[in-house]
């Protein structure tokens, strides 16, 4: 499997992975924002009697609400998102005098027949703003703290800056498709994030690199064992030692988070996605890309593919 | 020997083990053995704590004052104090009310549906009356007592905590002895100087039962006191067997009452006990199936040590359950993710050990040795990538504990745990049993621990790795260097 001598082509895919999602991320709504983000509400409603969603979404739009999103379970319940929501006010004595949207959600949807509320989540939009503040710092120090431990596991290496460096640029990657693809995913059927999926992206961020360390492990070892060897045939080498590994745990991971999809509610279903996305992207990063790069970075390739920057031309030549 | 060395791991994996699983099969954990005491357990499944999402319940996050005016830490703790005791008037098994960084609270109150209820109490503006405490109707005087109930009764004096200046606590200046002063506003000094006076004088006419003074919040006596001269300049202390600490907590409530702060709800959260458990039930489900699923496919993939594999990941389990019982670490779908994800590691660290075992036994090396080997060589790599990991959990930590968002707080929890176990599983209790099984009579067929079929003995021992390039890099590879 000479997977280092095709690197060219996995950088290319990889590369239009990546545009892909930037563009798709660049194109607003980046991803669509869900109430931990926002700030809004959100529902598990059942009903004794059968309703519609379009009933619903007409009680609610009667009370103020058009963006109501309503979304069918099965068996009369609904899953509702609300944009906003304004609460009750009440007095000293705790008293509701002006009811709002708090009681006139509850009414409305009782009036529809025999509402229970099941869940009841609500989000104002100053936790939701420190709630993005917090996220995106979190993903950044992550990153940081990754290159920074990994360039210091590998200290003993040659250049152990360049292992650290692309650990990170494959975690880059894998985060960038991760969220490319929910935010296609978004745009097309209206898929939220909310902070579970944050905590998904950062899952997907601990094992991409777990994975990264394991094939770079094999590379620290097999550097000592043959000192002198070409860092291609040695990267190339270690990938075919590890890939068995690499297939097997995504396989045992896939197969759990799959059995999660099929049986567990909804409430933790973002964060399955992103963990089913991530395995998948982070495999393949730890393979191809992490790999690959350190291979390129030796060779000098990529000082090369800055000078001459039309890549695709380049490609070509190499081709012919 | 190495016999001894391993009936000693066997006898403490055991011990684990026993210890694990009996901790959670008790479903309430009493233990006093004089020097440590635990209490652990509940009435949930394997006794284990569960969070509101999964049994049910209502969790509110408030902003105490605002920006302009950030709360004082003496008045976070006088809030807490008075919300605590109106959280225990809803009758909540088990509230928990915390102060999230300067001027945030977090209230859970397990069971809790009725979440408007539930706020039409808590936000309930904080009232501080300043009543006598008289004689009730029919008892003569001299008969009250506070250990006669209902012989006393407040009557309001029109003062409240608006009529207040101040309360602190305080030292006796000649006895030492802990006091708490208070002040009332100069236009209310009047008619608090014609109150203790008229309080002043029941203490000649029954002398032994005197009326009192008392400082009432949300109907709540906090302190009474009787009254030992008229106080006429609007200042006084009120001395009694108070601790520093008593007293100083009593002019924080009496402060909380005297200046109520006000709250603005951030976040709320109700969860029915029915759709709890529903999500109980599925996660439940999920995970046995799951888990199943994975043992089923270690056995199959990685046959003997496959089986081995999975006795420890039912072993890792148990432990890493025990664990939150025992810490205890309260349970959430969240929490559930982050252990699954930790067992995704802790397979991970198996199959890396397994496939290095497969290595050494396909050059020929002796089951013994190939197992000791394979467990040396994967150690760098589990070492390294579980830290990672824990970096990453602890991150999310930080993360989840800023911002008061305790999916995230769970989760990363979880993981640590689950972690940090899965090294532990990895290195003692998988390595230890392999090298147990190793020892039996299985070892004379290496080849039912390792997927691949082995090549015939005769090309055992040979030195170095199995699949080495014998040479530099095959002269047929093209354009390697980067021309």
């Amino acid at each position: 499997m000479g997977i280092v001598r095709y690197r060219k082509w996995f950088f290319l895919f990889s590369g239009l992975l990546v545009l892909a999602s930037l563009v798709t991320l660049f194109w607003p709504p980046a991803l669509k924002p869900g109430i931990d983000f926002s700030g809004g509400a959100a529902l598990t409603v059942d009903f004794d009697q059968p309703v519609t969603g379009a009933q619903i979404s007409a009680a609610l739009d009667r009370i103020g609400h058009p963006e109501a999103i309503v979304q069918a379970g099965g068996n009369n319940r609904f899953f509702i998102r609300l944009g906003t929501l304004a609460l009750d006010e009440r007095d000293d004595e705790g008293n509701v005098v002006v009811a709002r949207d708090e009681t006139l959600v509850r009414e409305a949807l009782d009036g529809l027949g025999g509402a229970k509320i099941g869940a009841f989540d609500f989000v104002s939009g100053v936790i939701g703003a420190e709630n993005v503040r917090n996220a995106t710092v979190a993903v950044i120090v992550a990153s940081f703290v990754i290159l920074l431990y990994v360039t210091w596991a590998f200290r003993r290496v040659p250049s152990p800056f360049r292992y650290g460096t692309a650990a990170v640029i494959a975690l880059a990657h894998d985060v960038l498709i991760v969220l490319g693809v929910f935010s296609i995913l978004g745009k097309l059927v209206d898929l939220e994030v909310n902070a579970m999926f944050i905590t998904g992206v950062l899952a997907t961020i601990g094992y991409s690199v777990n994975d990264t360390i394991v094939v770079f492990d094999r590379v620290r070892e097999n550097v000592a064992r043959y000192p002198g060897a070409a860092i291609a045939e040695l990267v190339n080498l270690s990938v075919r030692e590890t890939v068995g590994r690499s297939l097997n745990t995504s396989i045992t991971l896939l197969v759990v988070v799959t059995t999660l999809l099929l049986f567990a509610g909804p409430s933790i279903r973002p964060l399955l996605y992103v963990l089913m996305t991530g395995v998948i992207v982070g495999t393949y990063s730890s393979i191809f890309i992490a790999s690959l790069t350190l291979v390129a970075w030796e060779q000098g390739e990529i000082g090369d593919a800055f000078r001459r920057i039309p890549l695709l031309g380049r490609l070509r030549r190499a081709r012919a | 020997m190495l016999r001894r060395l391993r009936w000693k791991s066997l006898l403490t994996i055991v011990i684990i083990v026993t210890v694990a699983f009996s901790s959670l099969l008790v479903q309430k954990i009493n233990l006093d053995l004089g020097f440590i005491e635990l209490q652990r357990g509940s009435d949930d499944i394997l006794g284990l704590q569960l969070g509101l999402d999964l049994a049910g319940g209502t969790q509110l996050i408030y902003q105490a004052g605002s920006e302009d005016f950030p709360p004082t830490p003496e008045q976070m703790e006088g809030l807490i104090a008075t919300i605590t005791r109106r959280v225990d008037r809803l009758g909540v098994a088990e509230p928990s009310i915390q102060q999230l960084g300067a001027d945030r609270l977090l209230i859970q109150l397990p069971g809790v549906e009725d979440i408007q209820e539930a706020k039409a109490l808590i936000g309930r503006t904080a009232v501080l009356q300043i009543m006598e405490r008289i004689c009730a109707d029919g008892f003569a005087p001299g008969q009250c007592s506070d250990s006669v109930p209902g012989s006393y009764e407040d009557r309001e004096t029109g003062l409240d905590g608006s009529n207040m200046a101040r309360a602190s606590a305080s030292q006796d200046p000649t006895t030492g002895r802990s006091v708490l002063l208070f002040e009332l506003n100069r236009d209310a000094a009047g008619d608090f100087a014609l109150l203790t006076q008229r309080l002043f004088t029941t203490r000649t006419t029954t002398p032994l039962h005197p009326d009192q003074l008392a400082f009432v919040l949300d109907g709540v006596t906090l302190v009474s006191a009787t009254v030992q001269s008229a106080i006429l300049a609007g200042n006084g202390q009120i001395t009694g067997d108070f601790t520093p600490e008593e007293v100083r907590r009593l002019a924080i409530q009496i402060e909380s009452g005297r200046l109520p702060i006000d709250i603005t709800e951030l976040s709320s959260s109700v969860v029915a006990a029915s759709l709890g458990a529903e999500s109980l039930k599925d996660a439940l489900v999920a995970g046995l199936v799951g888990l199943t699923l994975v043992l089923l496919f270690m056995a199959a993939y990685y046959r003997a040590s496959g089986v081995v594999a999975a006795v420890a990941l039912i072993f890792y389990t148990a432990i890493v359950l025990a664990i939150f019982k025992l810490l205890p670490v309260t349970l959430t779908l969240a929490g559930l993710a982050g252990f699954i994800v930790s067992l995704g590691m802790a397979v991970d660290a198996n199959i890396l050990i397994f496939e290095r075992m497969k290595e050494e036994l396909r050059i020929g090396r002796t089951l013994p040795f190939a197992i000791q080997i394979g467990f040396n060589r994967a150690w760098t790599s589990i070492r390294d990538g579980n830290i990672s990991t824990l970096l990453i959990a602890g991150i999310l930590f930080l993360f989840g504990t800023s911002t008061a968002n305790s999916p995230v707080t769970g989760f990363a929890v979880s993981l640590m745990i689950g972690v940090l176990t899965s090294m532990f599983t990895a290195i003692f209790i998988s390595r230890n049993l392999l090298a147990i099984v190793g020892a039996t009579a299985l070892a004379r067929w290496p080849q039912l621990f390792t997927p691949e079929p082995l090549p015939g003995r005769a090309a055992a021992q040979t030195p170095g790795h199995g699949t080495a390039p014998s040479a530099p890099p095959a002269p047929s590879a093209p354009s390697e260097g980067g021309a």
